[in-house]
């Protein structure tokens, strides 16, 4: 997937925003509509530059256990109130110009994948710098994280925690799985469309161990599998 | 392996979280910290048959029920919310997530009281 090209024009990039803004009408639950507003609200009072609905909400791919995402660039705003359904990463202008150079795969995901709320330029900057300076997100820092995330998951299953090792593998998998992806080529999606690009790309018993931690209750035993599939797409 | 009771993974886990809280090793103290705390709540909801489900925002709900109930001794669910945050930078991010003017050792603190209040809750 090359880095989306629609920074290049005012016509573009104002249809992107345009399009943007009706997805998040479709995508959004209704039933998390007055969280939504709040955030856009507290996030337009604090003279946020942009914000970006982000993760499986953004790509229509929620499932129970899906946060709310979003990415603000700006100074962050109060959330102690809020849900803890609600996950903002606040990165300044600066750190998301440095992010994305470092080979963050997230904050490309954002600016990807994900609804511009609103932007003063800022997020359109952004993909300019991907397009232009940081093409591909950074594979092997990736698979950094998903080896440390693998190791705690596997020590997590021998605790007998079905609830925490079901957390931890799906967490690991899913790191393990973007690291390989990202290195074969593909752009991760969202967890729940991850499975079948795994697939895709020839990983199929991985790809299984999945989506059974996304929708199934795999026990113990399948979950320690589940760690050593994670291993072997590293 | 077998699954275990809630209360006993609660103090199982904050044992496995201590080393790290002392080495300040973020990522492991954070996640077994956050992944004591939950079995707490969960193992004293449970015996005040509160239904808990899988989201981590359901389980602070729940802490703040059992706070109001005069079950738990504090209002744990802002606990909760900073170490998922804490664990969720550390993890995904690689980098010593922001504890919003906690330290490491004094989160230890406050979750050893749930872990405590979990086993009396379960004493036989």
């Amino acid at each position: 997937m090359a880095p989306s090209r629609v920074w290049m024009d005012e016509q573009s990039w104002n249809r992107k925003l345009a399009g943007d803004a009706v997805a998040i009408g479709e995508l959004l639950p209704a039933a998390l509509r007055p969280l939504h507003d709040l955030v856009v609200s507290r996030a337009r009072s604090s003279d946020a530059h942009a914000t970006i609905l982000s993760g499986s909400t953004a790509r229509g791919g929620r499932t129970e256990v899906s946060d709310l995402d979003y990415h603000l660039i700006g100074t962050g705003i109060e959330t102690a109130d809020l849900s803890l359904e609600l996950d903002i990463h606040t990165l300044s202008e600066k750190e998301l110009e440095f992010e994305i150079l470092l080979g963050d795969d997230f904050v490309q995901w954002s600016l990807r994948l994900g609804c511009v709320v609103f932007d003063d330029g800022t997020a359109r900057h952004g993909l300019r710098n991907i397009d232009e300076r940081r093409p591909w997100p950074d594979a092997e820092r990736k698979r950094e994280h998903a080896a440390k995330s693998l190791s705690l998951a596997a020590r997590f299953v021998a605790t007998g925690d079905e609830d925490g090792a079901l957390e931890q593998v799906r967490t690991a998998l899913s790191l393990a799985a973007r690291a390989k992806l990202l290195q074969v080529g593909v752009f991760p999606l969202c967890r729940a469309e991850i499975p079948g690009q795994l697939d895709g790309a020839g990983y199929p018993a991985a790809a299984r161990a999945l989506e059974d931690t996304i929708h199934g209750t795999p026990s113990l035993d399948s979950l320690g599998k589940a760690v050593v599939e994670g291993g072997r797409l590293l | 392996m077998a699954p275990k009771a809630k209360a006993e993974l609660a103090r199982e886990h904050l044992n496995r979280a201590l080393p790290a809280v002392s080495a300040e090793d973020y990522t492991e103290a954070v996640t077994w910290l956050f992944a004591s705390l939950e079995a707490a709540v969960v193992g004293v909801a449970e015996r005040h048959d509160l239904e808990t489900v899988k989201t981590h925002w359901n389980k602070a709900d729940v802490a703040k029920q059992l706070h109001v109930a005069g079950v738990l001794p504090e209002d744990f669910s802002g606990t909760l919310g900073i170490l998922n945050a804490a664990r969720k930078v550390a993890i995904y991010e690689g980098e010593e997530p922001n504890l919003q003017g906690w330290s490491l050792d004094g989160l230890a603190v406050d979750v050893e009281i749930a872990v405590e209040s979990a086993e009396r809750e379960n004493a036989p």
